[in-house]
């Protein structure tokens, strides 16, 4: 199976960099493959907004640069991470840039899902969605803000399931180790 | 003395094209010939220069209120919404006296509902900058507000969002939170959700074929 990383946090986020390892770790000793994108060294432009990667050209997005990898990538993935600062409860704006590239995963079409509209996905694919944000500090609504986003986004990306998780810059690396664990579990992986 | 308005557009669109840039229109009718001094900055290239990054900390210094006005992508403003947003709460001690701030998010599906968590990270952001927030409204059916215009203006649709945009600029004029009634009423959709959806794909089929596509279901990356 294969894992795609879409790491959307800072270089100076030593949580992060640890729940990175941690988690690369655990995907490599399962047998997955992993790629990585190291969204801060890489130069992702803002999608344009005219949805022509569903009208003009059907799944292919008409900025042509690293973003087009991520796609190809995500199709080909059986678990999407995602490793982002969180920033007023949501993504960073690194992370989101990566995606908000991402609608030649869907289609024009429409589904209800729960009784709401959502897109159709281009794919038969239903990746297992794990997110880890990092924070300096508890803050409850920023916590459930977090935890609502990613709830959303899988529904949108018709994933098989969501699971997100929190550390924060002071927790010891043995704190960040056992959140990860727990969170790894949720899709059957040992950390 | 007049209050300062700052529009913060986060759609990348040409304004034609730009449920955001109609939207922020409608307000500015109601604020026209009233104690309003107007500004607005499109947010959707700020991350590519040091002068845009500039000129945005020196408006929202500069103005009493900010407005964001932007569509929904997957769930949260579009990342150079988040950008602006990341930017001023770095930059806060540059930014001079108290803001009010107040979002309007427009989504691509029938319902409001999908704006919600945007509308949440909105108040977020002006808690941790330690503005107050006014509120928010959430807006589905984006594209109709483009496409339909002329439509919907004849027969009269637009009405509810004209009554939103006078009570929302009463209250910001009386500073108070955006009222209950000016939420609801934009949390109604325009038109029923299956008619909205049907008219929706006929329209991307319509533009599709203009370009020669005809079939918009292909799947490139298995091929």
């Amino acid at each position: 199976m294969k894992a795609m990383i879409l790491d959307g946090s800072g270089k100076d986020d030593v949580a992060m960099s640890a729940t990175r390892n941690i988690i690369e770790d655990s995907f490599g000793r399962a047998g997955h493959d992993i790629s990585v994108f190291t969204l801060r060294d890489l130069d992702v432009a803002t999608c344009c907004g005219f949805f022509r990667c569903w009208l003009k050209t059907p799944g292919i997005c008409v900025i042509n640069d690293i973003a087009q990898d991520i796609v190809k990538c995500a199709v080909l993935s059986d678990y999407w991470v995602f490793l982002t600062a969180i920033t007023f409860g949501g993504y960073s704006a690194e992370l989101k840039k990566a995606i908000d590239r991402m609608p030649p995963l869907l289609l024009p079409y429409f589904t209800k899902i729960n009784g709401e509209v959502h897109h159709k996905m281009r794919y038969e694919k239903h990746p297992h969605l794990l997110v880890f944000g990092s924070a300096q500090s508890h803050n409850a609504d920023m916590e459930d803000i977090f935890k609502e986003l990613v709830q959303r986004n899988s529904i949108n990306f018709h994933s098989k399931s969501a699971i997100s998780s929190i550390v924060l810059s002071n927790d010891t690396f043995m704190t960040v180790t056992d959140k990860v664990k727990e969170a790894l579990s949720g899709v059957s992986i040992k950390a | 003395m007049d209050k300062k308005v700052l529009f913060l557009i986060g759609s990348p669109k040409p304004k034609a094209e730009s449920a955001s840039a109609f939207i922020e229109n409608r307000f500015i009718k109601h604020m026209r010939n009233k104690s309003f001094e107007l500004e607005s900055i499109n947010l959707a290239h700020i991350g590519k220069s040091d002068e845009l990054k500039k000129k945005l900390l020196e408006s929202v210094s500069s103005n009493d209120v900010l407005i964001f006005i932007s569509p929904v992508y997957l769930d949260t403003p579009p990342s150079s919404v988040i950008k602006a947003m990341e930017l001023i709460a770095e930059n806060i001690h540059l930014v001079n006296g108290p803001k009010t701030v107040a979002a309007v998010s427009v989504c691509g599906y029938p319902e409001a509902l999908h704006n919600y968590t945007s509308l949440r990270i909105y108040k977020r952001f002006a808690d941790d900058a330690g503005f107050v927030w006014s509120g928010g409204l959430a807006i589905g059916e984006g594209p109709a507000y483009v496409y339909a215009e002329r439509i919907f203006s004849a027969i009269g649709l637009y009405g509810r969002l004209d009554k939103a945009a006078s009570l929302v600029v009463h209250a910001i004029t009386e500073e108070n939170a955006i009222p209950k009634e000016a939420i609801e009423l934009m949390e109604v959709s325009l038109i029923p959700n299956r008619l909205y959806t049907k008219v929706a794909i006929l329209s991307a089929i319509a533009l599709a074929i203009k370009d020669g596509v005809w079939n918009f279901s292909d799947r490139p990356h298995l091929s």
